[in-house]
């Protein structure tokens, strides 16, 4: 009696179970829309230069090619709409760059051929109406930073070399004497950033909003991936670089830092280097931030921190202090 | 003011009803070794009376008239016995009442003993509780040769775990932190070893545990989801006992005895792995294994149990549990050290007291103790160095009392001083850094009351004052029980939990990178409401079936804010948002006879929400530990008096896993990296879209283990052949992206390429011990 009892139960609750508890599997990849992406990144005290409007590329398993994806006859329009530091607005057709040279060479990169330079402090706003969107409708993308002030870097311990940044090579990947050589066993680079902005620098004593949202840091090998060598070849076993090595490593350092140490160690070639710290905008530094916290989370993976209304991507300015040097091996 | 009327109303009739009749007392231990058993079943022959044993053994049924009255004593895996005691009008002392366990042939049984729980919930309305002893716990086939406690847990319907190589519990919808882990009652903050893959409660030192997995009393608090409480052994108090065991990954022993002068008893026992010399061995064999790291772990138990009077203990135990893991990499010239480390270290004392008449009290202290870290460096620069230090200093008093026939009223303070410091840093810059202790106190009081022959009750409130944000909450709870008949029973159970204390999990399932914080009082503090609905049934005596469902609304939960660069602050590091459980559950457990074990299956669905924030643009979504089906089998076989097997087999629905939906073309405006030259960092961005929006393919593991008993010198021994994984069956871990480049024609194309990371394959271990 037990034994019929129970295995009526049984089969009674598996059948339950197997109707009401069907395995909800989510259908968004196979009906996902793709959403369109807009990249914009201005260089502070430079003309406006060219942004890239796409849209997702969903079928990623078969094969990509970027220049499938890119969104053309888009109208697209930059506008300054206030003056942060000065707390003043801005009239936005005053101050305003239209993006209508389109690339040939890759759909979906944009330019301008307005010599406006981008001005640090100043709030700008991204409007992009996709092709059949009138010019009097909204804008279907949509996105505002602002340019963070130019800044100066310097190295306490290795002084001497101060006067190096921003100084171009003539060529990146034959730096002549007068450019500093490293090795694993010299003391490690100790930086120094002056902030954007300092209260004590506001003209107006006005309090206004730092617009550097962080700096990132990177040091880039200059050879080609042929001419690479490892600064410790014990460092990988195989002569040979790996195809997914990295010619170089960045990153990134929020905005209350102004200091940090570069290690030698983290170099993994010989030769020639190039060592970027660029400032950049708030939206830019949270995109990046975001993209790098990730990496390794392991757990309920979150979206990025787009800045983009209407689609995603990331609208932001930078502006970048640049030094070569020579890195040399140890045996 | 109307609670506080009630209280005196309680008070008044506590009271006024304590001096009518004599209680029976008593403790009920096993024969052979003096232990205290927890949870036995002590009634009245032909009486609707009865009581069972606390966690210490003890057990009162007040208000008897004078008379001599027959008990029926029974406990789960023990020959049950009828024991005769004659009351008078004065005070008895407690008795001793002695049951010899069911391995121990008898001449004469004396009572048959009813093998269900049926008896034991007639005066215990507990929901959702699921009760194990030692006996039940080794029979669940061992992993690498160790049984696990947590990875018996996990074979319970309602519990999850994040995959094969974790020991966190995932209870009815709860994240792993919503769980209150307790050993003799000191709080164990992170339970695991070897990244989870084992847990910390060594099962050679446990007695018993209970799992309240939903709807737990006003007793239990601090957590906003379930109740796992492991007692460990009190030591044999007889005669002096022990055991070694050698496995494939650790050995361990255990001995346990009698204090001098029959004035109490004492157990110890401990664990250490060896992999270290292993690995040593490897590095100094060859260049390859130059950068192998170091690892090992080891756990202790101790407790000395000191009987000052016959009524008074005094229990001091400890536990000391380390994981270890020491690593040197990068150049020959300048090596890179990497320190890793994570344990538990828990002290606590307790006194236990018969009152007069018809009272039992306990004190307690417990100081507990989690970090952990992780330091590289070198031998001229520190480059990172993340410590995390969590004190708990537990203060409580618990006062039992058993002076009206059918009321048991539990009431009592818990206390606790949190510490925490966490400190995430490099050479230059202090990222995250949490400095601060506060206190949480906690008042409960509860009533088993028996209403009728068929209705049982035990409403309670739970009252916290929180130090931070000056908080005070009231947590009220109820359970109740209708006796259908002898053999069937309606439970209903729910109530208000809250919870103090957070982990932020930032390993991706390896809970040793977890910080635990206490509420600061920046955000509000998390709460669920429960409500649970049970049907049990004992169809034979063999035979237990369980059935129930529930639904649990979880308010202000918290996630770890993956977004923060910047943080002194729970409200800096967490994002708050909401969510729900809700499923049912059968087990049937058959306790008795060559065959035991159970079958089980829970059917659930968990949902969460952070609204108004980046996760998952606000939206709901099904957390990782959100599985539709488990189903379960576990159980045991006698082949013969010197051979056992034991199999456990589990089925359920993948987790939840953000798929790549797309990809787009981003160089970062500023020339980062060369897209052309370097792929790793690249130009593509993977957009993941909605959280979990798909599911890994279901699984299902065999583990079998195969324990052949016999002599060794005169003593009890051994043999454990384990096979993990049986059909190989490999379980799916998480899937990888790689970004593939082929260049055609001058023109670079990508593809992405979708790989399977696969857990442990068959894996046959064995493990060697021997009692003496």
């Amino acid at each position: 009696m037990f034994k019929r009892t129970f295995l009526l139960l049984l089969i009674l609750g598996l059948s339950i179970s197997l109707m009401t508890g069907c395995t909800d599997e989510s259908d968004e990849v196979e009906e996902y829309d793709p959403e369109p992406v807009l990249n914009a990144y201005f260089e502070v005290n430079n003309t406006f230069g060219e942004l890239q409007l796409q849209r997702v590329a969903k079928d990623v398993f078969n094969s990509y090619n970027p220049r499938d994806y890119g969104i053309v006859g888009a109208d697209i329009r930059v506008m300054a709409v206030y003056d942060e530091l000065n707390d003043v607005e801005l009239d936005p057709a005053v101050h305003r760059v239209d993006f209508d040279v389109e690339s040939t060479d890759f759909p979906g990169k944009y330019s301008t051929t307005a010599d406006t330079i981008v001005h640090p402090f100043w709030r700008y706003r991204i409007e992009v109406r996709l092709p059949g969107t009138g010019p009097g409708e909204p804008a279907d993308l949509w996105a505002e930073d602002v340019a963070p002030d130019t800044f100066t870097i310097a190295s306490e311990n290795y002084p001497q070399y101060n006067d190096l940044w921003n100084v171009q090579p003539a060529d990146p990947q034959d730096l002549g004497p007068e450019y500093p050589t490293f090795n694993r066993d010299m003391d490690v680079m100790r930086l120094t950033w002056s902030d954007a902005w300092t209260p004590d620098g506001n003209p107006n004593g006005m309090p206004v909003v730092n617009p550097k949202g962080g700096l990132l840091l990177g040091v880039w090998a200059q050879n080609d991936w042929e001419d690479l060598e490892w600064l410790d070849e014990d460092f990988i076993d195989d002569d040979l670089i790996p195809d997914d090595f990295d010619k170089g490593g960045w990153t990134i350092a929020p905005d209350y830092q102004n200091s940090t140490l570069l290690y030698w160690l983290f170099v993994s070639f010989e030769g020639p280097q190039r060592m970027d710290a660029i400032a950049v905008s708030h939206g830019y530094y949270r995109y990046m931030f975001t993209r790098i916290s990730q990496i390794g989370s392991g757990g309920d993976v979150p979206s990025y921190e787009y800045n983009v209304n209407g689609g995603l991507g990331c609208f932001g300015f930078w502006t970048a202090n640049t030094m070569y040097f020579n890195m040399e091996r140890v045996d | 003011m109307r609670r506080i009327g009630w209280l005196l109303t309680l008070l008044a009739l506590t009271v006024s009803t304590s001096f009518a009749g004599t209680p029976i007392r008593g403790f009920v231990i096993d024969k052979q070794s003096g232990e205290p058993l927890p949870v036995a079943n002590v009634t009245v022959e032909g009486m609707q009376r009865g009581s069972s044993t606390n966690l210490d053994g003890f057990f009162a049924i007040p208000n008897m008239d004078p008379g001599t009255y027959t008990l029926k004593v029974s406990y789960l895996g023990y020959h049950g016995i009828e024991y005769d005691v004659e009351v008078t009008k004065d005070v008895m002392e407690p008795i001793r009442i002695e049951l010899l366990p069911a391995s121990v042939a008898l001449e004469e049984v004396v009572y048959t003993v009813k093998e269900s729980d049926e008896e034991a919930d007639r005066v215990s309305p507990k929901v959702s509780t699921v009760k194990m002893d030692a006996a039940n716990i080794r029979m669940v086939p061992a992993f690498a040769g160790e049984t696990d406690v947590l990875r018996v847990v996990q074979q319970i319907p309602g519990v999850k775990s994040s995959s094969d190589i974790s020991s966190a519990l995932y209870v009815r919808g709860g994240s792993s932190d919503m769980t209150l882990l307790q050993m003799d009652q000191s709080t164990v903050y992170n339970p695991s070893h070897l990244f989870g893959l084992f847990s910390t409660f060594n099962a050679d030192a446990v007695k018993h545990l209970d799992l309240m997995k939903g709807g737990f009393p006003a007793k239990y608090g601090g957590r906003s989801g379930s109740v796992l409480e492991v007692i460990t052994n009190d030591g044999n108090r007889n005669e002096t006992k022990g055991n070694v065991n050698i496995g494939v990954v650790s050995a361990k022993g255990a001995i346990e005895g009698p204090l001098p002068n029959e004035m109490g008893s004492y157990a110890f026992s401990g664990r250490r792995t060896y992999f270290d010399p292993l690995l040593t061995a490897l590095r100094n064999s060859s260049d390859d294994f130059s950068d192998l790291p170091n690892y090992y772990f080891y756990d202790l138990n101790g407790k000395v149990n000191y009987d000052i009077t016959d009524r008074t203990t005094l229990t001091v135990g400890a536990y000391r549990g380390r994981d270890i893991l020491d690593a040197e990499f990068g150049p020959e010239d300048s090596r890179i050290t990497l320190d890793t480390y994570w344990g538990n270290t828990t002290y606590h004392t307790r006194l236990r007291h018969v009152l007069p008449r018809n009272a039992f009290f306990t004190l307690g202290a417990a100081y507990s103790q989690y970090r952990s870290g992780l330091e590289s460096y070198n031998e001229d620069e520190l480059f990172f160095e993340f410590r995390n230090r969590f004190n708990d200093l537990a203060l409580r008093a618990d006062f039992e009392y058993y002076g009206m026939e059918k009321h048991v009223i539990e009431t009592g303070v818990e206390t606790h001083v949190y510490d925490v410091n966490t400190r995430q840093r490099d050479s230059e810059v202090t990222y995250v850094s949490i400095d601060t202790t506060n206190v949480n106190v906690a008042h409960y009081i509860q009533d088993k009351w028996r209403i009728n022959g068929r209705w049982e009750i035990l409403p309670g409130l739970r009252t916290y004052y929180h130090e931070d944000g000056d908080r005070i909450e009231f947590d009220p709870r109820m359970a109740a029980v209708f006796y259908w008949n002898d053999n069937t029973r309606l439970k209903l159970a729910g109530g208000r939990y809250h919870q103090f204390v957070y982990a932020i999990a930032t390993g991706g399932g390896f809970t040793f990178f977890d910080i635990w914080v206490p509420f600061d009082g920046s955000v509000d503090p998390m709460y669920s409401d429960q409500i649970v609905f049970g049907w049990e049934h004992d169809p034979t005596d063999e035979w237990n079936l369980t059935f129930e469902a529930y639904y649990n609304d979880l308010h202000n939960v918290l996630n770890f804010n993956t977004q923060i660069d910047r943080g002194q602050s729970v409200q800096d590091a967490f994002i708050q948002g909401e969510g729900y459980a809700y499923g049912f559950e059968w087990m049937a457990r058959k306790k008795a006879g060559k065959i035991t074990g159970w079958l089980g299956y829970s059917l659930s669905w968990t949902k969460r929400r952070f609204a108004d924030s980046y996760f998952n643009d606000g939206a709901w979504y099904y957390p990782k530990w959100d599985r539709r089906h488990d189903f379960m089998a576990v159980g045991t076989y006698q082949l013969s008096k010197s051979w056992d097997v034991s199999a456990a087999w589990r089925y359920n629905t993948g987790q939840g896993f953000s798929r790549i939906k797309g990809v787009f073309w981003d160089d970062g405006g500023y020339p980062l990296i060369d897209p052309d030259e370097n792929l790793s960092n690249g130009g593509i961005v993977q957009e993941y879209g909605s959280v979990n929006n798909y599911r890994y393919p279901a699984d299902h593991r065999l583990d079998i283990t195969f324990t052949y008993k016999h002599k060794f010198f005169g003593n009890d021994a051994r043999l454990n052949f384990s096979i993990y994984n049986a059909y190989s069956r490999r379980a799916l871990w998480f899937r990888d992206y790689e970004i593939l480049k082929e260049v055609n024609n001058g023109e670079s194309e990508y593809k992405m390429d979708e790989s399977d990371i696969k857990l442990l394959p068959i894996l046959p271990l064995f493990s060697y011990e021997v009692r003496f």
